[in-house]
């Protein structure tokens, strides 16, 4: 089965409901409200889903001796929190003993942290310390034998996961990671806990290295991952396994395989996706600032002026509101206002990775150069793994004309996503500027080879070759480009009039003249090339006529089967290198051997 | 050895510090604003006056402790401790329990009672003036406490009682009068040693606060990482030893920059710690992150660009990656041309004459780089620039009179500027050149004057200057030391140099190199083909062309001439050709390879070539080696006369400058000659031989006494004195017992 293929294990769906139904219960005590939320959204997907008669669900383990003891005074730390008054819960909860009243005790504790951290931070535009966090150091000592006690095992999960967010927010990675394992590994449905450690994971090697239980919110774990590390197609295989399933109509796998839609640059089927997803549930805030992204490079003004309008109505002070504002303005070629607008998302919340990006775009757009490389560098350190920022930092540098200097933010970039033609090219133009030719006709022959994006490598390459006296590569890199120019409608007039300028003389040059009328042809439809054509066209029919009297000079009882093996013998060489561009098999996309 | 200097001026290329102006109420400004009220209320008690000596002493205190950075609770008390009237230490502690105790009202009240110093109340006099160092102190902090709001008082309360109690301030009640301060009362009359001894103290305490600043458990506020970063940029550049060890720096920075995401200097000093840990990647990561943050600050934005790339340019130049230092080295030249930045300018071409190829075009920009920082008043960069003209000029052969004064230059230069790390390589190039010249001992001296020279105080943090030059000058002394047989001291000297350089650093590699050197050349004298192998083996990985050239020696030693011709040709043949004083080492074992072989005519070639390059660069020290060598082969093909001729002119410059080897050498060419005279002077040639082999004893130089002993020997035979005769035969034999010949195959070595 397919799914078996895809996740290596079976998909027991009423094992799966059970299982979400119990740690919804658990979240829910727990006031951990993101998590039963996402729950309940899965659960949404399961609604037809019979359950298992044998056993009631949705019944959390019976409460131990301790916790039904100090049963009442939990309940009211718990209102308390749902109420926000944080530290009336952690002041209440203060004395627990029970896994329950323990873990909300603490993590009221952390939330007032957060929200006093929040508060008093500074403005996150300017420069200024960062505020301390004397809290989070109390609160890790005192969770610190709470979670790494000696003999492992059976400690609560809750806590675990409590245990690496502080360490997460005291910037201490690696023992957060390891928090964050013993957390899946002691409550291995603890959705957060994934999330908090799928954010911690940097690379693919990290993640074979981790040692987690095989479920199937790990999958669920490592498409995410695999979304985050770029690894897109790994990443939608698994979530297609989950709908094929039986998961058809969740929300979250559909948001989650439009957003690899959305790496991977298939815009319209992204589009298409959210689309369905805004009309099952109008309200919905979660990912918006990504389908107002898709909205942005189609440039689709009205529906991005929709979507803001709708969403500001639902909640404008949320940071993806703010964000598809910022995009409409940005649209509307209004920076400054799409600036204010990322600014007030930032403002709302400083670790906002995309923000910071579109900050940095529309300040490069305003050509205000330290800004935007402040703002790229600012996203880069919220998360390294952000190839729009490593790009947008070279295109800073390649502005202000540092074209060696600008090479380490591509190659950033360009390691970050291999298989985007964009990098390559910029990193090829930017050899260029060097004089490092054979470096740029690399990197042109790459980007060309992985799928062209801009659809100008092939030129490029063409140019190169020209200028390094290859006439015949660069022949054979302009046919192609004419042809797929032609083929998918791109008509941008003057690099096609140079291209056929380029290949009417080199035809003429070898003496093909059918090529070269019909080149010199098609360059008689531009303006600037129109009178070069004509004079190409001149001097093919004064050939043809030298041809013709050479030819009736010299015998009239020639066969006709000389001319016909050489028209014969002039297609084949024509036919040659259309088929193989550049005089080279076509290579797919994986095996760069480039050997010019 | 010429030192290898660099022209990297980083504080210079460096980004400058930019801190936000803010004034931010701490702790530390709390308890000096207490100080403050605490002396001026106590001036103005009518019945315990203050005395002069104890107002100037607090006045300074204060003025010091302003101007400085902010210290934690403790390190205050220690000052404190030290330079306040023990009466007044007990008044500003119980203050600071007061204003610990009543909590956020506390903090309005002293603010409050600051103000009242500053105000103006009718005819009395004001306590603290307006415009006066403690005056616009207090003013700023009265603003900036005005300006805060609530929760902000409470933050600083909370700070305060925190500080507080971290810092065990005494309790009012139990305050001992501090010892110290018992003594410097009573004895007024020692007023100024006691107050020296309480500065050094001081000085020693700041020193250790600096050493153990790696700010455990504590975070430094915005001037104080300030103060670090730039406390140790300028050690790492001055005086590596002191600065913090590369594992704990790189855990320092990176502390820092978690508090201060944005400080730029920060990344520029973790560049620096990579840079000399020699580690590329995060050297590359730190630099252009560094860059990216500084962006924002200073007033012309494109400056930090220009400065980027140049750094870019100098960090692989320090790697050895010529081409992409050329290439970013020509992008710092086109942004400083296009905004008319001429210092920046100067750097650059620094470095591209550094990295050029072409020794014309070298020397045409080295010209032009003096004259234009001359002129733009860039002093570092011209004493530079001088100093990397005149090895150029030795190197192409100039005469020592011009070198000698195109160096004076430099040194004045130094001298009106007070540049102390310029002049330390000064004093290196000139030993360098007295060596190049021939004149051994005036080298060995300019190296120890290098040595003793006290370069501290100079910079900001009193570093004396230690770096490149000390090491080359340590290995000069030792080489010299070696030179007359003093190889314990060579050894101390070299010790003490390894002792004075982080073990991983470009300086303590140099020592490293020098000393195994040392110990090759030493083995090779003694005959004790093992060490030397050991010692060329470790050589190769440090220089590899020296390493070849002892692989070459030992190759000869051994009797093995193909492979050791075949090294020669190698080295003769390197890209870029070897300098002038290597060349004339490489030749001159050619020739002894081919008299070993006793193809004494193919010997002369290489000889005569050598005496060539000798005259062209007026090597003289190696001229008179290179002639030694020569009368041995002329007295090999039978030409006596020449031979005894050309000894009797060395004799003189050999004597005087020569080392022990090459005065035994000497000796030894004389004595042959005699014995080769018709008839043999053999009598006269035996007490030569005696001297010969005194010298040799003393050098350590087995191999060649054996070939003395055994011509002793064969000449007393000759002589028919045979009691004379089994005496230097047994000394023979002793000596071989006592340091076997190589496995019977070695070859005799030619003299």
């Amino acid at each position: 089965m397919a799914t078996k293929a895809a996740l290596g294990m079976e998909l027991n769906l009423s094992a799966m409901k059970k299982d979400l139904q119990t740690i919804r219960t658990l979240c829910r005590q727990r006031y951990l409200r993101h998590c039963s939320k996402w729950c309940g959204e899965m659960l949404m997907a399961l609604q037809d889903v019979n359950e298992d008669p044998q056993e009631p669900v949705g019944a959390a383990p019976p409460p131990e001796p301790a916790e039904a003891a100090e049963l009442e005074t939990v309940e009211l730390a718990h209102d308390y929190l749902t109420l926000g008054e944080l530290d009336r819960a952690a002041h209440q909860s203060r004395h627990c003993t029970g896994g329950r009243g323990r873990f909300l005790h603490l993590y009221s504790r952390y939330l007032a942290a957060e929200r006093r951290r929040a508060e008093d931070a500074p403005e996150p535009l300017a420069p200024a310390p960062r505020t301390k966090c004397v809290e989070l150091t109390e609160l890790r000592a005192e969770l610190q034998p709470l979670c790494e006690s000696p003999a492992g095992g059976d400690g609560d999960g809750f806590i675990s996961y409590l245990y690496g967010v502080v360490l997460r927010r005291l910037e201490l990675r690696a023992p957060a990671v390891r928090a964050l394992t013993d957390a899946v590994r002691r409550q291995p449905l603890l959705w957060q806990a994934w999330l908090e450690l799928a954010a911690l994971v940097t690379d693919r090697e990290m993640l074979a290295r981790l040692q987690l239980p095989d479920n199937w919110m790990c999958q669920l774990f490592f498409a995410q991952v695999f979304l985050d590390l770029q690894l897109n197609s790994e990443a939608l295989a698994i979530y297609r396994a989950f709908q094929e399933a039986g998961l058809q109509r969740s929300s979250y796998l559909s948001a989650q395989i439009a957003i690899g839609y959305q790496n991977m640059r298939e815009v319209d089927q992204a589009i298409e996706l959210f689309q369905n997803l805004l009309k099952e549930d109008p309200c919905r805030l979660e990912n918006m600032d990504s389908y107002s992204n898709l909205l942005y490079v189609k440039g689709m003004q009205v529906e991005l002026c929709s979507l803001a309008h709708n969403l500001s109505n639902i909640n404008k002070y949320s940071v993806e509101t703010c964000c598809v504002i910022g995009n409409y303005y940005s649209l509307k070629n209004h920076h400054e206002k799409a600036i204010l607008y990322f600014q007030r998302a930032l403002r709302l919340n400083a670790n906002y990775l995309s923000a910071w990006t579109l900050l940095g775009h529309e300040y490069l757009e305003l050509k205000n150069t330290n800004a935007a490389i402040q703002c790229y560098r600012q996203a880069i350190d919220v998360n390294r793994l952000d190839y729009r920022a490593w790009y947008g930092l070279g295109q800073m540098y390649e502005i202000l004309k540092m074209p060696l200097y600008c090479q380490y933010y591509y190659k950033q970039a360009h390691q970050l996503r291999p298989n985007d033609s964009r990098m390559l090219m910029a990193m090829g133009e930017s050899y260029e500027k060097l004089d490092k030719l054979q470096e740029a006709k690399r990197c042109y022959w790459k980007a060309h080879s992985i799928g062209d994006i801009e659809g100008v490598a092939l030129l490029r390459l063409a140019k190169l070759f020209e200028r390094l006296c290859e006439p015949m590569r660069a022949a054979a890199a302009y046919a192609d480009y004419i042809r797929d120019s032609e083929g998918q409608d791109i008509w941008d007039r003057d690099e096609q009039a140079q291209a056929y300028r380029f290949m009417a003389n080199h035809f003429l040059l070898r003496g093909q003249l059918d090529e070269t009328a019909h080149h010199a042809a098609r360059c008689t439809e531009f303006p600037e090339t129109r009178e070069e054509g004509k004079a190409i066209l001149r001097e093919v029919a004064q050939r043809r006529a030298e041809e013709a009297a050479a030819r009736g000079g010299e015998a009239a009882g020639a066969t006709g089967a000389t001319s016909a093996t050489a028209t014969a013998a002039g297609t084949a060489a024509t036919a040659g290198p259309s088929e193989t561009p550049l005089g080279m098999s076509p290579l797919p996309p994986y095996r760069l051997l480039f050997s010019p | 050895m010429l030192p290898a200097q660099d022209p990297i001026a980083l504080v210079e290329c460096g980004p400058r510090p930019v801190g936000p102006d803010r004034e931010s109420v701490t702790p530390h400004k709390l308890s000096l604003l207490a100080l403050v009220q605490q002396y001026s209320e106590s001036r103005q008690q009518l019945d315990a006056p203050l005395t002069a000596r104890q107002r100037k002493d607090t006045c300074l205190l204060l003025l010091q402790l302003l101007q400085g950075p902010e210290l934690d609770g403790a390190r205050l008390l220690v000052q404190l401790r030290r330079r306040l009237p023990p009466e007044q230490l007990s008044g500003l502690c119980r203050r600071l329990q007061r204003l610990k105790d009543a909590g956020v009202e506390g903090l309005s009240e002293l603010v409050a009672g600051v103000k009242q110093l500053i105000a103006e109340a009718g005819p009395r006099r004001l306590a603290v003036s307006c415009s006066s160092v403690v005056g616009f102190f207090v003013r700023r902090m009265v603003l900036a406490f005005t300006r805060l709001p609530f929760h902000e008082v409470t933050r600083v309360y909370a700070e305060f009682a925190a500080y507080h109690s971290a810092g065990r301030f005494p309790d009012v009640a139990e305050e001992p009068p501090p010892p110290a301060m018992a003594d410097s009362a009573d004895c007024m009359d020692l007023g100024d040693v006691s107050d020296a001894a309480v500065v050094s103290i001081g000085g020693d305490d700041e020193e250790q606060a600096d050493d153990s600043c790696s700010w455990v458990g504590q975070r430094p506020s915005r001037r104080q990482a300030e103060l670090l970063v730039s406390t140790q940029m300028e050690l790492l550049q001055t005086n590596e030893r002191r600065a913090l060890p590369p594992a704990q720096l790189q855990e320092v920075t990176s502390r820092l920059l978690r508090d201060n995401p944005d400080l730029a200097e920060a990344h520029f000093l973790s560049f620096l710690n990579c840079l000399r840990s020699s580690e590329l990647c995060g050297a590359v990561h730190s630099l252009y992150h560094s860059f990216d943050r500084m962006g924002a600050g200073g007033d012309e934005p494109s400056r930090g660009l220009r400065y980027a790339a140049l750094s870019l340019a100098s960090l692989h130049a320090r790697f050895g990656h010529r081409g992409a230092a050329l290439a970013a080295l020509r992008e710092a030249v086109t942004m400083s041309q296009d905004s008319n930045d001429s210092r920046c300018l100067q750097q650059a071409l620094t470095w591209l004459y550094k990295l050029t190829d072409d020794e014309e075009a070298r020397q045409r920009l080295m010209r032009h780089a003096i004259a234009k920082s001359g002129e733009l008043d860039l002093h570092e960069l011209a004493s530079l620039g001088v100093q990397n003209y005149t090895e150029m000029m030795a190197r192409r052969g100039a005469k020592p009179t011009e070198a000698f004064e195109q160096l004076a230059i430099s040194d004045q230069i130094n001298c009106q500027h007070s540049l102390p790390a310029l002049l330390a390589s000064a004093y290196s190039v000139r030993s360098a050149l007295c060596s190049l010249y021939g004149r051994p001992g005036l080298a060995n001296l300019c190296s120890q004057l290098l040595l003793c020279i006290d370069t501290s105080g100079s910079g900001r943090h009193g570093a004396p200057v230690c770096g490149e030059p000390v090491a080359l000058a340590a290995g000069t002394v030792a080489r010299h030391l070696a030179g007359q047989g003093e190889y314990a001291r060579a050894e101390q000297v070299l010790s003490w140099a390894a002792e004075q350089f982080p073990p991983a650093g470009a300086e303590a590699r140099l020592v490293r190199q020098q000393w195994l050197e040392m110990e090759a050349e030493r083995a090779l004298l003694a005959g004790r083909c093992e060490s030397a192998q050991e010692a060329a083996t470790a050589l190769t990985a440090l220089d590899p062309a020296s390493g070849r050239l002892r692989r070459a020696q030992l190759h000869l030693l051994r009797g093995e001439p193909a492979e050791c011709e075949q090294l020669l040709a190698q080295l003769l043949a390197a890209q870029p050709p070897p300098v002038p004083e290597r060349l004339v080492q490489l030749l001159l074992l050619r020739a002894e390879l081919r008299a070993a072989s006793a193809d004494y005519a193919g010997a002369a070639e290489p000889l005569l070539a050598a005496l060539a390059e000798c005259q062209r660069r007026r090597l003289r020290g190696a001229r008179c080696s290179v002639l030694l060598r020569l009368a041995a082969v002329q007295l090999q093909l039978g030409l006596r006369g020449p031979a005894a001729q050309l000894a009797e002119k060395l004799a003189l410059p050999l004597l005087t400058h020569g080392s022990l080897h090459e005065r035994a050498r000497l000796y030894l060419l004389r004595a042959r000659c005699l014995l080769a005279e018709e008839p043999p002077r053999r009598r006269d040639a035996l007490p030569l031989l005696e001297e010969a082999a005194h010298l040799l004893t003393r050098l350590q130089a087995w191999l060649l006494l054996k070939t003395v002993f055994h011509l002793r020997a064969v000449t007393f035979h000759e002589l028919d004195e045979r009691a004379e005769r089994n005496t230097a035969a047994s000394q023979y034999r002793q000596l071989m017992a006592q340091h076997p010949t190589l496995d019977g195959v070695h070859l005799m070595r030619i003299s």
